[in-house]
């Protein structure tokens, strides 16, 4: 087969990673700096949620109006220019890229503090998305060439560790800002780090080699129509595609709405919900990234399916203790679920990102990874808040403050079956799309 | 320095103004906002509900004697806040 031929087996590829690859004080500083950016990222998403309510309230917007702001609003316009992007990655810096992104975006942030109507939120989350999408598939792709594929799990779960240390300094300390002097601080706060991390990223960080065949020739540039033609043959690669897809549903569809759902259901207030969502956001990405991708690693010696199980697994697991987290109204049973469900969900995100470039073939990872988060992006993050907000006016509205309980357990159970398509994925997995 | 650069740089010094800025002309929100829902019910504005305060509202007497949960004479933000919470639910 045609495809088949084009696709270089990945193992010669990673026996082929020069020495430099290999993690080093320049690496470490490369996976610090993106795992930062990532990080303010990640606080971004967890703010909105945070002062959803208080924001609601000022411009008088309706549960759906700010279901489009958190969906469709943001996620829109970071579908639609997320594979522009990759593929200007694909032929320039990407750290270049990344730098002018995140300056952009923090710049849409400090926008974010001056809206006052419903209109001007809508504007400044779609340039947000913009600002993102810059940022996620260029870095990904990134860390991708920093080291060899048998320690792409460990970059990408270190680069996850410096985004939760973001996280937990962060976050609850913004909800503490926003409580004291009402949440457009909190988003000036957040523009202001641009004018020190921008230059960091430009100036301290070297743009990596691209990924090499065995013998040392650069790879092939595969247009995006021939990418798909492989892709559409690959049942592993779909699989894994429309398992990201669908748990990304739950991922940013109950992320979004975990604020107002602490503040409605659970009563808490801006600091009580910054301090929670650092507590459990932070160390559960720290510990559920680096638990995931070092028992992926390590049961993967003896059964490559391990790659595609161990999130899968995740995944499953996390949809039961997100019901109980959910459903349960005993302080003592819910917020242990609450902290599990996070690291188990989010800590699945390193090893599901791995997987992803792992089947999406030779010279395609970054690519297919850029692919798979369009449609994680059009499918999960366009639908999925919109979807809560849609349900707690309409089926549910009868519940009151009760509805989102009963909204995000449905939405909730889309991991479940995401992590089974992916871990269906590893008995459709061929040598030609294994790597690390 | 080649225009990626410089372009990346001035975006990142207009945020940082821009954040600054902001920032440089907020002001600490009322007390009372601490109180949330109940933030209109304190027309004084001291960040607490007093009993005449909430009588004038129209609001039950009784509810405010189970609100004010360490018998102080007023409704507190903590008090606030967890004025819907189940019985041996959150906190």
């Amino acid at each position: 087969m045609a495809t088949d031929s084009a696709a270089a087996p990945s193992v010669p590829l990673a026996a082929s990673a020069p020495k430099e690859h290999e993690f080093n004080g320049r690496v470490l500083w490369a996976l610090t700096l993106l795992g930062v950016l990532y990080g303010f990222n990640v606080v971004d998403r967890g703010l909105l949620s945070l002062n959803l309510e208080p924001i609601k309230l000022e411009l008088h917007a309706t549960d759906t109006q700010m279901a489009l702001a958190t969906g469709i609003g943001f996620f829109l316009l970071n579908a639609i220019a997320g594979v522009p992007l990759a593929r200007l990655a694909d032929r320039y810096s990407r750290r270049d890229i990344i730098g002018i992104g995140f300056g952009f975006y923090s710049l849409v942030m400090g926008m974010m503090g001056l809206v006052t109507n419903f209109a001007g939120l809508l504007v400044t989350r779609m340039l947000l998305g913009v600002g993102e999408a810059s940022g996620v598939a260029p870095a990904s792709a990134m860390v991708n060439d920093l080291v060899s594929p048998r320690n792409r799990r460990k970059a990408l779960a270190a680069s996850r560790v410096f985004s939760a240390i973001i996280v937990m300094g962060m976050l609850s300390w913004l909800g503490h800002v926003a409580d004291v002097y009402g949440w457009r601080a909190s988003f000036y706060v957040l523009a202001v780090p641009a004018a020190l991390l921008v230059p960091l990223v430009l100036f301290t960080v070297r743009e990596p080699a691209r990924e090499m065949t065995a013998d040392g020739a650069p790879i092939a540039k595969v247009g995006f129509k021939e990418a798909w033609v492989r892709w559409r043959r690959s049942p592993a690669f779909l699989l894994v595609l429309f398992g990201f897809a669908v748990s990304g549903v739950t991922l940013q569809a109950n992320g979004s709405w975990a604020g107002a759902f602490l503040a409605r259901v659970r009563e808490l207030s801006p600091t009580e919900i910054g301090t929670l969502a650092g507590i459990s956001r932070g160390p559960a990405l720290l510990l559920g990234s680096i638990a995931g991708a070092w028992l992926t690693d390590r049961l993967a010696r003896n059964n490559h399916r391990w790659r595609f199980w161990v999130p899968g697994i995740m995944l499953i697991c996390g949809t039961a203790t997100e019901m109980v987290y959910l459903l349960a109204s005993p302080y003592w049973v819910w917020m242990p679920a609450y902290l599990l469900t996070g690291a188990l969900l989010l800590g699945s995100q390193a090893s599901l990102i791995a997987v992803c470039m792992d089947v999406s073939g030779a010279g395609l990872r970054a690519t297919g990874l850029a692919f798979a988060i369009l449609v994680s992006n059009l499918l999960a993050d366009l639908i999925g808040p919109t979807v809560i907000g849609v349900m707690n006016d309409t089926i549910f509205r009868s519940y009151g403050v009760e509805a989102l309980r009963y909204s995000m357990a449905i939405v909730a159970t889309l991991a479940a079956i995401g992590g089974t398509l992916i871990m269906a994925g590893a008995w459709f997995e061929t040598e030609k799309t294994r790597s690390g | 320095m080649d225009v990626a650069r410089v372009t990346g740089i001035l975006l990142g010094i207009a945020s940082s103004v821009l954040g600054l800025y902001g920032l440089v002309h907020l002001k600490p929100l009322p007390l009372s906002a601490r109180l949330g829902t109940l933030a209109p019910v304190d027309r004084n504005q001291d960040g607490r509900i007093s009993a005449t305060e909430w009588t004038q509202v129209g609001r039950d007497s009784a509810a405010m004697v189970a609100l004010d949960s360490n018998k102080s004479g007023f409704i507190e933000p903590a008090e606030a806040k967890r004025r819907r919470r189940p019985a041996g639910g959150a906190h």
